[in-house]
């Protein structure tokens, strides 16, 4: 218990035996709190591979929400809800599919397939489409959120030129982490317009409006293919590092008191100024949230 | 004196919540944003210790640490998300 408490006093506060300086807050211990994250992050890493299914991205988001929450964006902006169409679920089901089987995130695969290929290969007729893509998302809300903050991605769940939509929500590893893959596709079909536009014009039009729109959603409605992970990679590298700011924080803000008491003069750098850097990075840690779109 | 930290202290806070930001609302640039806000402090840690005639080696490696420290925090925690 003594022990304990020495080796605690010596972590945090300044005294003889640290040269008047917490322990903490020398240069060798961090070095050692770098050395213990990178070799923290490689084991994740390592770990995500050899046991797929326990590390990864554990999310809640489903495709029904995702449809709700894209017509409530649509609808709080005027415009007309979309309707499911199986056509388009099937598309963004294959291209999700093709995505973790060809191990790419992007619009179009390394072979030069395009999004527009999976419209053609469920036999649905576009006359606009369009895609978004995302990945690592906790919940619907959160991809929903992602896209409208994007002006490409709001574009496309903002158009008026759309009438349906597919959704595929995959759960599964890709590039060699657990994570959730969603798709969303949205389409007019060629048919939809054909009463109010002369015949003659659609099929020239199509190739020519497909060819502006690079933004294309895909959201498969299947199960996911593997477990899903328990343990989030993002989730534990965030709570390491928060506990790892906390305690420079609490070590910098007792040695700067004791120093200030006891009126100890050293050679040490400004302690304000490491509150400052420590506290961002802390209000840093707590904002940021996983996910990515494309 | 007391003027010029402040003013220092300030112009760091500045610096710091612009990148912050940056970091926050643009993903697209987190790993270079992060790069730049360990980057920032470390000068600003070195310039303000030079204009004290304080600058000596052990002060810049406390700097640099902890500079390299936050990137290094920054980087993996953009990359796992």
């Amino acid at each position: 218990m003594l022990n304990l408490l020495q080796t605690l006093t010596h972590l945090f506060t300044p005294q003889s035996s640290n040269n008047y300086k917490a322990k903490t807050l020398h240069v060798s211990s961090l070095s050692v709190f770098m050395i213990i994250i990178m070799f923290s992050q490689i084991l994740l890493s390592f770990f995500a591979r050899a046991i797929p299914g326990v590390l990864g991205v554990n999310s809640s988001i489903n495709s029904e929400e995702l449809v709700n929450l894209t017509n409530q964006k649509r609808q709080e902006n005027g415009l007309p809800a979309l309707t499911l169409n199986q056509s388009l679920v099937e598309a963004a089901s294959q291209k999700a599919a093709d995505m973790i089987a060809k191990n790419y995130w992007a619009h179009t695969s390394p072979d030069g397939t395009s999004p527009w290929s999976f419209f053609k290969n469920v036999g649905y007729r576009y006359l606009y489409a369009g895609e978004n893509l995302a990945r690592d998302f906790m919940d619907s809300p959160s991809v929903v959120n992602a896209w409208m903050n994007s002006s490409t991605h709001r574009d496309n769940l903002l158009s008026s030129r759309y009438r349906e939509l597919g959704i595929a929500v995959i759960h599964g590893t890709f590039q060699g982490q657990e994570t959730t893959l969603v798709v969303e596709m949205f389409g007019t079909q060629v048919a939809n317009i054909v009463p109010v536009v002369k015949q003659g014009q659609i099929s020239q039009s199509a190739e020519a409006v497909l060819a502006e729109i690079n933004e294309v959603n895909l959201l498969p409605e299947k199960p996911s293919f593997a477990p899903l992970a328990f343990i989030s990679t993002f989730q534990l590298t965030k709570a390491v590092s928060i506990g790892l700011t906390l305690v420079l924080l609490s070590a910098i803000i007792v040695d700067s008191i004791i120093i200030t008491k006891k009126k100890i003069v050293r050679l040490s750098g400004k302690g304000l100024a490491h509150l400052v850097l420590l506290g961002i990075l802390l209000v840093l840690l707590l904002v940021i949230q996983p996910g990515l779109i494309l | 004196m007391k003027t010029k930290l402040i003013s220092s202290y300030l112009i760091l806070g500045l610096i710091l919540i612009c990148l912050s930001l940056i970091y926050i609302l643009y993903p697209g640039f987190r790993l270079l944003t992060a790069v730049l806000i360990g980057l920032s402090y470390f000068i600003w840690g070195l310039l303000i210790h030079r204009q004290e005639h304080t600058l000596h080696l052990p002060i810049v490696l406390e700097y640099f640490s902890l500079s390299l420290l936050t990137v290094i925090i920054l980087i993996f925690l953009s990359l796992r998300a």
